[in-house]
């Protein structure tokens, strides 16, 4: 490439597979049916086939980098593995062949505010995620007035968090996954939460992370979002990425190939945009 | 600003994993004081809850054995003591043990959402329990000198005896929380355990003296239990002033070394994994 120096991708992965055991998903799995497996696999050799058929690639060969300044937007049909792409970058998935590099600290908001433990309050769960997110109680303390300021939750602060609506958890989550000051910021259709008023607010951050040159990869099903606010976007399909490249492309792509596919999938996305 | 560099393939080295928790260790402080806040908070009486819960178990317990069945026949005093030093030790390993077993499943909210050590939850359960213990042998401390028992500098064996106790309740507390991640049923069998061990362990009856039923060629084979050890030694320093039996005390930190290696390796495979499949 014929680019000017091009800074340090802070984001890496090479060749990226995952794997999902179905089994698992399934059902419970209990001893006793282990137990059973285990000695049906040692009365015949069928061992190989049966888990052959039990695994599932939810990411297959993914290259993928992202450098200071991106805004990614990841798009994709659901259960084609946006979610899981994020969660292999967080390092909270190993991947199961490739490598994944990450460079700096990094803030994630992949669900709505489930990181929360519901009998403690607001306050008690700031502190406990800051310090799980790997922040010291200073610099938690530093910021919590912010962190509180941002969420707009007020008193209610002080409430057990399973008191809290689902639009307060994910604003709470919000607010403590981008004050943390990560490097890397993954969030996963999370810019949905809080009424519009919110929204606005959580897109002019988005712009702040651009300009500080951080690194943002979002998974969303708005396309308005991609086209506004990501640098670059990234189709994803059954695991793969189908096209990357300049957002207006990506999406037209995508939009386009999901009208082929049937009215039915056209209409999803247009309520979604 | 310092750039850290992660990547995430394959595993990590014991040693960089238990740096790793040690790095953490203001998480763990934070989940041990949750943990030890979420216990009693919605309750009336609170936190009183830590010292009548152990004194409402030792009034049965004292009742059935003491005095129907028997065993307080030596002593009322001494058995009652006795009995005190069995029970909350034996809450200690077996309060962190069964709270263990659901620690990944529990959490499994934030273990999808952050990348961090797993390993913090089962030791900050661990540190929890030792808290509540170290609050029963105050009051036991009380007890005894309320009461003009002799004490002695032999009661000092209490401090290594107590790390020997929590290096077997961690590594109890690991392996648990391993197996109970990947089995759902894991909970009904250690619940079974827990209460073979509760009566398979010196708590409410003497193992030794006039009293005990215990036959003489059965004793060492049922001292082959880290707890029976463990306990016998928490005696001897503390009522019996007397120094524990070296050998007893060999063999219970040989346990306690090996089931902490074992847990914490088999916690460690699971460590990737835990994320995927919980």
């Amino acid at each position: 490439m014929s680019e000017p120096v091009l800074p340090e991708p802070s984001i890496s992965a090479r060749d990226v597979w995952v794997k999902f055991l179905i089994h698992y998903h399934r059902a419970e799995v209990t001893l006793r049916e282990t137990f059973v497996r285990l000695m049906g696999l040692l009365s015949r050799k069928q061992a190989e086939n049966g888990r052959e058929t039990n695994e599932f690639w939810a990411l297959r060969g993914i290259d993928f980098e992202a450098r200071p300044g991106d805004v990614v937007g990841v798009v994709g049909r659901n259960g084609t593995g946006k979610s899981t792409l994020l969660k292999t970058l967080a390092g909270i998935y190993e991947a199961d062949k490739g490598e994944v590099r990450v460079v700096g600290k990094v803030g994630c908001l992949l669900s709505f505010g489930v990181g929360f433990n519901p009998n403690l309050s607001g306050r008690e769960n700031i502190y406990l995620n800051g310090s799980i997110l790997g922040l010291p109680k200073r610099e938690i303390d530093e910021r919590f007035d912010e962190i509180v300021a941002f969420c707009e939750l007020g008193r209610f602060i002080d409430a057990p968090v399973r008191t809290y609506s689902a639009g307060m958890r994910g604003r709470l989550g919000f607010s403590i996954a981008i004050h943390i000051d990560p490097d890397v910021l993954l969030l996963d259709e999370v810019l949905s939460v809080g009424d519009s008023a919110f929204r606005a607010k959580a897109g002019s951050i988005l712009d702040r992370f651009r300009n500080d040159r951080k690194t943002v990869v979002v998974a969303t099903h708005s396309m308005a979002l991609v086209e506004e606010m990501c640098t670059r976007a990234v189709w994803l399909d059954k695991g793969q990425i189908a096209i990357a490249g300049n957002p207006k492309d990506v999406v037209k792509a995508y939009v386009d190939a999901q009208a082929a596919a049937g009215p039915g999938a056209r209409a999803a996305h247009a309520r979604n945009d | 600003m310092t750039a850290t560099v992660t990547t995430h393939t394959g595993h990590a080295s014991l040693l960089h994993r238990v740096q790793q928790l040690y790095n953490r260790r203001e998480t763990i402080r934070y989940l041990v004081v949750s943990n030890l806040k979420a216990g009693h908070r919605n309750k009336v009486l609170g936190n009183l809850w830590n010292l009548l819960d152990p004194a409402m178990s030792l009034g049965v317990y004292f009742l059935v054995f003491g005095v129907w069945l028997g065993q307080g026949r030596s002593g009322v005093g001494t058995y009652l003591v006795y009995l005190f030093i069995g029970i909350l030790a034996w809450r200690f390993l077996d309060g962190a043990t069964s709270q263990a077993v659901n620690c990944i499943r529990g959490n499994r909210g934030i273990i999808g959402e952050i990348s961090f050590p797993k390993s913090v939850f089962p030791l900050s359960i661990g540190l929890s329990r030792l808290y509540d213990f170290l609050w029963g042998l105050v009051v036991l401390l009380i007890v005894l000198m309320a009461t003009r028992m002799p004490l002695s500098w032999h009661a000092l064996w209490m401090v290594p005896l107590i790390v020997l106790q929590l290096m077997l309740v961690v590594g109890l507390a690991y392996f648990v929380a391993y197996l109970g991640a990947f089995f759902a049923d894991t909970a009904n069998i250690t619940t079974v355990v827990l209460r073979l061990g509760f009566y398979g362990s010196p708590i409410l009856y003497y193992v030794r003296g006039e009293s005990t039923r215990i036959p003489e060629w059965v004793l060492p084979y049922y001292m082959l239990n880290p707890m029976a050890c463990l306990l016998e030694s928490y005696r001897a320093g503390l009522t019996e002033q007397r120094m524990p039996d070296p050998w007893q005390l060999a063999y219970v930190f040989g346990c306690a070394l090996g089931v902490l290696l074992v847990g914490y390796g088999l916690f460690s495979r699971g460590e990737g994994k835990f994320a995927k499949y919980v």
